[in-house]
């Protein structure tokens, strides 16, 4: 008997330390699916930032170098880096090509390297695209600011996002997944 | 293979429609290709071996009016050849635009006309040009041996002392024969070094540099300074690079004529071409005619281009007037391709 209700006791002992160890497991990886969260908001404003830091080469390439802009963006992809690089690369060689308009190949490059930020954050330079190329140098620049104040905007709010999600979103992780666990328990 | 260059240097400027019947026309007439002409809502056309014809959708070629089908330059088909032609880079070729051309890689120069912007303030000056309406796509050949024939009058007095002025109506072949006499001049030849020659390509059509290097060859001991203005050009080349001949393309205003008589004046050679009929056209031009009188040439050769073929028709000595030359003398590549084009 007493053999037997040892037996018990120790069953019991290995099935809360499981369930325990099962909360820990919700409430962990709840609370690293809002650090995620607040981490993604983080990367759009740094990507946002980059795409101003490639406008300003660009700027410097287009009015100071009167580079081709299919060299023009593949010089600042390399200054941007990142997604943006990427992306801009992309458009480079779309252009190079001889596969569209610059708004087309901005277009296309946006949707073939996929990810944050997203054509709704980029409508300054999907908006810039449509007339990257098509006028002198000084209409270039002041569309160029434009897009970069309208980006530096964009970024500006992403980073409160990001602060309220760096704020929030852990803790809401944690505590939601504390509830999970104290329901299944 | 000779219509390589139409397939690897113009096609990839051509809108759509226009290349793939390019792309399909007949090897020879491919071969023979000079311009490819295109007008806003009219049948694209092309000169061919000399003579106009019209192409059609499927590349086949006839005489201008007298084509089935012809193929239409529509406005998306303008639109499409802008762009090609200018890189999507109005902002970088704003000044070549202003003077009605764009060089594309190959140093093939397209001509573009349409509604000019003017300046409003410091006189009539053409800032750009907007709603392109006509384009002339001019395919530039390198014909390596075509100045054989008259290398002699261009060394008439030594390496030392050469000042040639090369004339002829445009498109007739000066810039492939100034190409030509620039290479041979800065290459090697049997009991001859090569000499220092340095090229001041304004519109990027002699050498047709790509990133710094000549697309045409040019020769061993050559130096080009390319997009700049002739006098400024000259200046700078005899300050960084000391070269023995200069050459240089379509001598135009006074202050081209001006500095090469400075350069001249330095010792240093020059071959030079103009646009004129002949010699009486460039005594008939102020800044051409105070050029020569002042001495900046002692030979003139006067080029004629006819049923295709570039032909040398008169070489002038400038002091006394005489053609040094018995009968005119046809312009030919080693490889026998007679078809340059300017």
């Amino acid at each position: 008997m007493r053999r037997g209700a040892t037996h018990m006791a120790a069953t019991d002992q290995a099935v809360v330390l499981l369930k325990l160890a099962g909360a820990a497991l919700v409430v962990g990886c709840s609370g690293l699916a809002g650090l995620e969260h607040s981490r993604a908001q983080r990367a759009v404003a740094e990507e946002l930032g980059r795409w101003i830091t490639a406008l300003s080469a660009l700027e410097t390439e287009i009015s100071y170098g009167q580079s081709r802009l299919a060299d023009a963006l593949a010089r600042s992809a390399e200054v941007a880096g990142g997604r943006t690089g990427l992306r801009l690369r992309r458009a480079a060689e779309l252009l190079a090509e001889g596969k569209g308009t610059p708004g087309e190949c901005i277009r296309r490059a946006l949707a073939d390297v996929a990810g944050p930020p997203g054509a709704e954050l980029l409508s300054p330079v999907i908006v810039l695209s449509d007339c990257l190329g098509a006028s002198h140098g000084d209409d270039q620049v002041r569309q160029m600011r434009l897009a970069g104040t309208r980006l530096g905007r964009a970024m500006g709010e992403a980073e409160a996002r990001a602060d309220r999600c760096a704020r929030l979103w852990p803790s809401v992780g944690f505590l939601m997944g504390a509830m999970v666990a104290l329901a299944l328990m | 293979m000779p219509d390589d260059v139409v397939l690897r240097e113009i096609c990839p400027a051509l809108p759509g429609p226009v290349r793939r019947a390019v792309e399909q026309m007949a090897h020879e007439d491919r071969a023979g290709l000079n311009e490819v002409r295109l007008r806003r809502g009219r049948p694209a056309s092309a000169v061919v071996r000399g003579a106009d014809v019209c192409i059609s959708a499927r590349g086949d070629i006839s005489a201008e009016g007298a084509g089935a089908q012809p193929l239409l330059a529509t406005d998306a088909v303008m639109s499409e050849a802008v762009r090609l032609v200018t890189a999507s880079s109005v902002y970088a070729i704003q000044h070549e635009l202003s003077q009605g051309y764009v060089t594309i890689p190959g140093g093939h120069r397209v001509g573009l006309v349409g509604r000019a912007v003017v300046e409003s303030s410091g006189g009539a000056r053409v800032r750009t040009q907007t709603d392109i309406g006509s384009l002339n796509y001019r395919i530039a050949r390198s014909m390596p041996g075509v100045a054989d024939a008259v290398l002699e009058f261009v060394l008439r007095r030594g390496a030392a002392d050469i000042r040639v002025l090369v004339v002829s109506p445009p498109g007739d072949g000066k810039t492939t024969l100034l190409r030509d006499i620039a290479r041979q001049l800065a290459s090697t030849a049997p009991g001859r070094a090569p000499v220092r020659v340095g090229i001041v390509d304004e519109r990027s059509e002699i050498a047709a540099c790509t990133g710094g290097a000549p697309g045409h060859d040019v020769g061993l001991t050559c130096d080009v300074i390319e997009g700049c203005p002739k006098a400024e050009g000259i200046s700078i080349l005899i300050r960084s690079m000391a070269p023995r001949v200069i050459v240089t393309d379509e001598i135009g205003g006074p202050a081209d004529a001006d500095a090469l008589f400075e350069a001249s004046r330095s010792g240093v050679g020059i071959v030079a071409s103009a646009h004129a009929a002949g010699w009486g056209q460039v005594v008939a031009r102020p800044a051409l005619a105070a050029a020569v009188a002042a001495g900046a040439f002692h030979t003139c050769l006067v080029l004629l281009r006819r049923a295709g073929i570039i032909l040398c028709q008169q070489v002038l000595d400038v002091e006394s007037g005489r053609n040094l030359l018995q009968r005119p003398v046809p312009l030919v590549a080693a490889g026998g391709d007679t078809h340059g084009r300017h």
